[in-house]
């Protein structure tokens, strides 16, 4: 039988996840896992915690965990594949599917995520294919509704796109991907006030959402070139990652370095002069570029007002 | 004891001493690697950092590859096999290098940085060490030994 205090936290842990207090659930988790440090529930509930605080590779282990003490649990397949995406390992991931399309052979959630997985390997048809599966399996999902009108979109079905968009919020008026999705199709319209009402709606739910920002970036587009174009690069730098951005700032150096260089072997003293001041420029930029971007984004999301019809 | 996350930093002895990774990155700008890469080993240590080993092991192999290439610069142009006007290019090798292991040490360092301040602790402003070691210690100490590798490895 379980002990009272392991049952009373986990309740807690479930209930904190629920409203987005992942920081009281992993404390909750941690007093389950010092009592019993191989209950798999646990484990896979943490790693899931960690999977949402972006700390990809404690919430790898905690999910191997979880499936060490329990290969057969289907919670615990569940977070390892989405922890196995994250940290992009997709031949890894679509094996474990494998295992939880066995168990859970009508799960939409299972051909949802395994229609991701198709989309990140490039693998058009058989994405559609599994999120068609996923909606036969369960009509009234708004995320599998979001991701086919996203493939819709992403294939120049604006119309389908856009019912399905709809089709989702009606289901779930808050939901951020359907909403992010009919403000792409709404900008495609040519409604830039509409779609930028549906971005601003996304990012209030979650500041957080690049899906939202990259939408936002390309209303930007639409109303001044060189906004639009700073929105797209510091939301894409902010997309790579730590690891990836940097490489683009090396390459960038070496760019200039090679340049400058050049450039003044061919005895062009002023011009290497100003590459090397546009240099210097781009360095102090990048610097404060995350808060300027911070702030315009404040700015833009305080500014909005909703229309009523909205 | 606790149930402990395998991300979590661990206590250390010398936590009174840890500073932002920001310093130690500054700090290869304006010291140099002699600077930079021991302070950010120091640092890993000092905010217990999990891959405070993988780190230490990063500095370590960071200075053997500034060895590596700057001994493979030094030998190409006593040879002649690399003229005057390229070796300010080929130089860009070794300057690469350094950023690379100086921007993974701050990447590394920095994702355990954030829990070490979530969990309370201590941090100190590196501001001092990197303005007096950058603008005053660094010319005595890259002409402490003669001969340009030192200077190369160390700058």
């Amino acid at each position: 039988m379980e002990d009272p205090q392991i049952k009373l936290w986990m309740e807690t842990a479930r209930r904190q996840m629920s409203v987005g207090q992942l920081g009281g659930a992993v404390e909750s988790l941690r007093g389950v896992l010092t009592l019993d440090p191989d209950y798999a529930d646990a484990h896979a509930l943490l790693a899931a915690c960690l999977l949402d605080q972006r700390r990809l590779s404690a919430a790898e282990y905690e999910a191997g965990r979880a499936l060490a003490a329990e290969p057969e649990s289907t919670l615990a397949l569940s977070v390892s594949v989405r922890t196995l995406i994250a940290r992009r390992k997709f031949k890894e991931a679509e094996r474990q599917l494998e295992i939880l399309r066995e168990a859970q052979p009508y799960s939409d959630f299972v051909w949802r995520t395994l229609a991701e997985i198709y989309g990140f390997t490039r693998r058009r048809d058989e994405q559609l294919r599994a999120l068609e599966k996923a909606l036969e399996l369960d009509p009234e999902e708004p995320e599998t509704l979001a991701d086919l009108g996203r493939w819709h979109l992403n294939h120049g079905d604006l119309d389908r796109a856009e019912r399905l968009a709809r089709e989702a919020l009606e289901l779930s008026p808050e939901h951020g991907e359907a909403l992010v999705l009919m403000g792409h199709a709404l900008l495609r319209r040519g409604d830039v006030q509409a779609a930028r009402d549906h971005a601003v709606w996304a990012l209030r739910n979650d500041p957080g959402s690049r899906a939202a920002l990259h939408l936002l970036a390309s209303i930007k587009a639409r109303s001044n070139f060189f906004l639009g174009l700073w929105w797209r690069w510091s939301t894409w730098m902010g997309s790579l990652g730590d690891g990836r951005s940097i490489l683009v700032l090396l390459a960038v150096y070496v760019i200039y370095r090679v340049t400058v260089l050049a450039v003044g072997d061919h005895g062009n003293a002023d011009l290497a002069g100003l590459i090397s001041m546009l240099w210097f420029a781009f360095v102090a930029y990048t610097w404060i570029s995350p808060a300027l971007f911070r702030r315009s984004l404040q700015k833009e999301l305080a500014e909005i007002r909703l229309d009523r019809s909205f | 004891m606790s149930y402990r996350i395998p991300d979590e930093p661990v206590s250390s002895g010398l936590s009174t001493m840890a500073v932002q990774p920001f310093w130690p990155l500054l700090a290869i700008m304006f010291g140099g690697a002699w600077l930079s890469w021991p302070w950010f080993a120091f640092n890993a240590f000092a905010t217990g950092s999990p891959t405070r080993f993988r780190e230490l092991a990063l500095a370590i192999g960071g200075f053997a590859g500034s060895t590596a290439i700057s001994v493979g610069l030094l030998t190409a142009v006593q040879r002649g096999a690399l003229s005057e006007s390229a070796v300010p290019y080929a130089v860009i090798v070794l300057t690469v290098w350094k950023l690379v292991v100086s921007y993974a040490l701050y990447a590394w360092q920095g994702r355990s940085f954030h829990l070490y301040e979530h969990f309370g602790g201590t941090v100190r402003s590196g501001f001092a060490l990197a303005m007096v070691a950058g603008f005053v210690l660094r010319n005595p100490i890259l002409k402490a030994f003669p001969g340009d590798l030192w200077t190369l490895v160390m700058g």
